[in-house]
C-alpha cells in the first residue's frame, strides 16, 4: 500500500472513531432513558442524510475524474485550506486538553448530563418520541458531517474515495460494536490523543495538498507527508511537554 | 429569512470554526505562495512555518497570563533541538541530493534558512527572557549559516564519489556541531542566570 494511502486510511479511521464515540454517547443516553425505537430511527435518518451527501460528492468526484482529470489544482488549495483549518483547531484543543489547560471531554459526564435532561423532558407520547429523535438526529448528523467532510476531501485528493468510505465504515462498526458489547459510553477511549492524531494528520495533508495546489513543489514528492508529520509531531509534543511542565510547577507551588 | 441566516451561520461555524484568524491566515498564506510560485520562487517551506506559528499564537492567546511560560532553558532543549532535526535536516538534505551548488541555488536556500530560523526563534521568544532570546536568535542564525556553507562544501566534494552515505555523514557532523553549540550556550545561559 502506498504511503499516502496508508496515512489516508489511518486518518479517516481515527477521525471517524472520535466523532462516533461522541455520537454513541447521545444515542445510548436517549435509548436507555426514552426507548430505543426513536433513538435508532433518529440514527438511521441521520445516516441516510449523510449517505446522500456522500453519494452526491462521490458522484461529483467520479465526474471530475472523467472529464477534468481529477480535482483541478485550485481545488486542491481549497481542500488543503479546509483541512488545515480543521486540523489546526483540533490540534489546539487537543494540546490544551492533554496539557491540562482545558477540561478533558468526559463521556461518562456527557452521558449522565444527557440522561438527566432526557428524564426532565417529560413522558413519551405517541409512537415516535420526537425529543429523542431530534436530539439523536442532530447529534449524529453534526458529528457525522465532519467525518463525511474528511472522507470527501481526503478521498478526493487521493482519488481514493472508496478507501475513505471503507475506513469510515470500519470505524463506525468498531465504535458501535464496542458500544453494543459494553452497553455504555466509551469513556476509556483516549479521545484527546485520538483528536491529537487526527489534528496532526489533517495538518499534514492540508499543508501538502494546499501548498501543492498553490504552486509549491515538495522536496522528495510524497515523502513530504512523512517529514511534515515528524515536524508537526515534534513541535506539538514539545509544546505539550512545555505546557505540562508549566502546569506541574504551578500545582507544586 | 431566519432559517437562511441560521443555515449560513451553521456553514460559517462548520467551515471557519471558532477562530476567524485561522481561516484568514491560511487564505493569505496560499495567496502569497501562489504569487511567489508564479515568479519561480521556492515556497514549500512557508506553509509549515505558518502552521507552527499559528498553533503557538492560538495557544498563547488561549492561556491565562499566569500560565504563559516565562523563562525556561529547558524549553530550548525541548523545542529548538527537535526543530533543528526536523526542519533543518530535510531542507539541507534536499540541497545535497539535488546537487544545488550553483551560486544562486546556494544563496537562496541559505537566506531562506536564516529567515526560517529567525521566524522559529521569534515564535519561541515568548518562552525566554529578553536577553536569552537575543542570544539564542543570534546563535541560531550563526549555526544555520554554518550549516549552509558546510553542506555546500561537503555536498560539492562528495557528490561525485558517492551520493548518500558521505553526504549523510556530513549532515550528521554539522548537526552535531550545531547541537553542541546550542547545548554549550544553554549551559552558559543557565550559569549566568543562576
Amino acid at each position: 500500500m502506498a504511503l499516502d494511502n496508508l496515512f489516508l486510511g489511518i486518518s479517516i479511521f481515527v477521525a471517524a472513531a472520535v466523532e462516533m464515540v461522541e455520537a454513541l454517547t447521545i444515542i445510548l443516553a436517549l435509548g436507555v432513558t426514552r426507548g430505543w425505537r426513536s433513538a435508532l430511527l433518529g440514527t438511521a435518518a441521520a445516516f441516510a442524510v449523510l449517505g446522500i451527501v456522500l453519494a452526491v460528492f462521490a458522484w461529483l468526484n467520479i465526474y471530475l475524474d472523467e472529464y477534468s482529470g481529477g480535482l483541478v489544482q485550485p481545488m486542491w488549495t481549497v481542500v488543503g485550506g479546509l483541512l488545515l483549518i480543521f486540523g489546526i483547531q483540533w490540534m489546539r484543543k487537543a494540546i490544551l486538553r492533554i496539557s491540562g489547560f482545558l477540561p478533558s471531554r468526559d463521556e461518562d459526564a456527557a452521558y449522565k448530563k444527557t440522561v438527566q435532561a432526557a428524564r426532565k423532558a417529560g413522558k413519551v407520547t405517541g409512537e415516535i418520541d420526537w425529543y429523542s429523535f431530534t436530539l439523536v438526529f442532530k447529534g449524529v448528523l453534526l458529528e457525522g458531517f465532519e467525518v463525511v467532510f474528511i472522507v470527501i476531501t481526503l478521498g478526493a485528493t487521493h482519488g481514493q474515495m472508496g478507501l475513505g468510505i471503507v475506513a469510515a465504515i470500519a470505524a463506525l462498526v468498531f465504535v458501535f460494536g464496542l458500544g453494543i458489547a459494553l452497553h455504555r459510553p466509551l469513556s476509556k477511549m483516549p479521545e484527546n490523543w485520538m483528536k491529537f492524531t487526527v489534528g496532526l494528520l489533517l495538518m499534514t495533508f492540508g499543508t501538502y495538498f494546499g501548498a501543492e495546489g498553490a504552486g509549491a513543489i515538495w522536496p522528495f514528492g510524497e515523502w513530504a507527508l512523512l517529514y511534515l508529520t515528524v515536524l508537526y509531531l515534534a513541535v506539538c509534543l514539545a509544546t505539550i511537554l512545555l505546557l505540562d511542565n508549566r502546569r506541574a510547577k504551578k500545582v507544586v507551588a | 429569512m431566519k432559517y437562511i441566516i441560521a443555515f449560513l451561520n451553521f456553514w460559517k461555524k462548520f467551515i471557519i470554526g471558532d477562530d476567524l484568524r485561522v481561516a484568514a491566515t491560511i487564505m493569505w498564506t496560499f495567496l502569497l505562495i501562489n504569487a511567489m510560485a508564479n515568479v519561480a520562487l521556492p515556497v514549500w517551506y512557508i506553509v509549515p512555518i505558518v502552521v507552527i506559528g499559528l498553533i503557538v499564537w492560538l495557544l498563547w492567546d488561549t492561556l491565562p497570563d499566569r500560565a504563559r511560560p516565562q523563562v525556561s532553558t529547558q524549553a530550548i532543549y525541548q523545542l529548538v533541538i527537535p526543530l533543528y532535526i526536523t526542519v533543518l535536516l530535510p531542507a539541507s538534505w534536499f540541497r545535497v541530493v539535488n546537487n544545488d551548488i550553483t551560486l544562486q541555488h546556494f544563496f537562496v536556500p541559505a537566506a531562506l534558512q536564516v529567515i526560517v530560523c529567525s521566524v522559529v526563534l521569534l515564535i519561541l521568544m515568548p518562552f525566554f527572557r529578553r536577553h536569552a532570546a537575543v542570544v539564542t536568535m543570534g546563535l541560531g542564525v550563526v549555526t544555520w549559516w554554518l550549516l549552509g556553507p558546510g553542506l555546500f562544501f561537503i555536498g560539492d566534494m562528495t557528490f561525485a564519489i558517492t551520493k548518500i552515505p558521505v553526504a549523510a555523514l556530513g549532515i550528521l557532523m554539522v548537526a552535531i556541531l550545531c547541537m553542541s553549540i546550542v547545548i554549550v550556550s544553554v549551559q552558559y545561559l543557565e550559569r549566568t542566570k543562576g
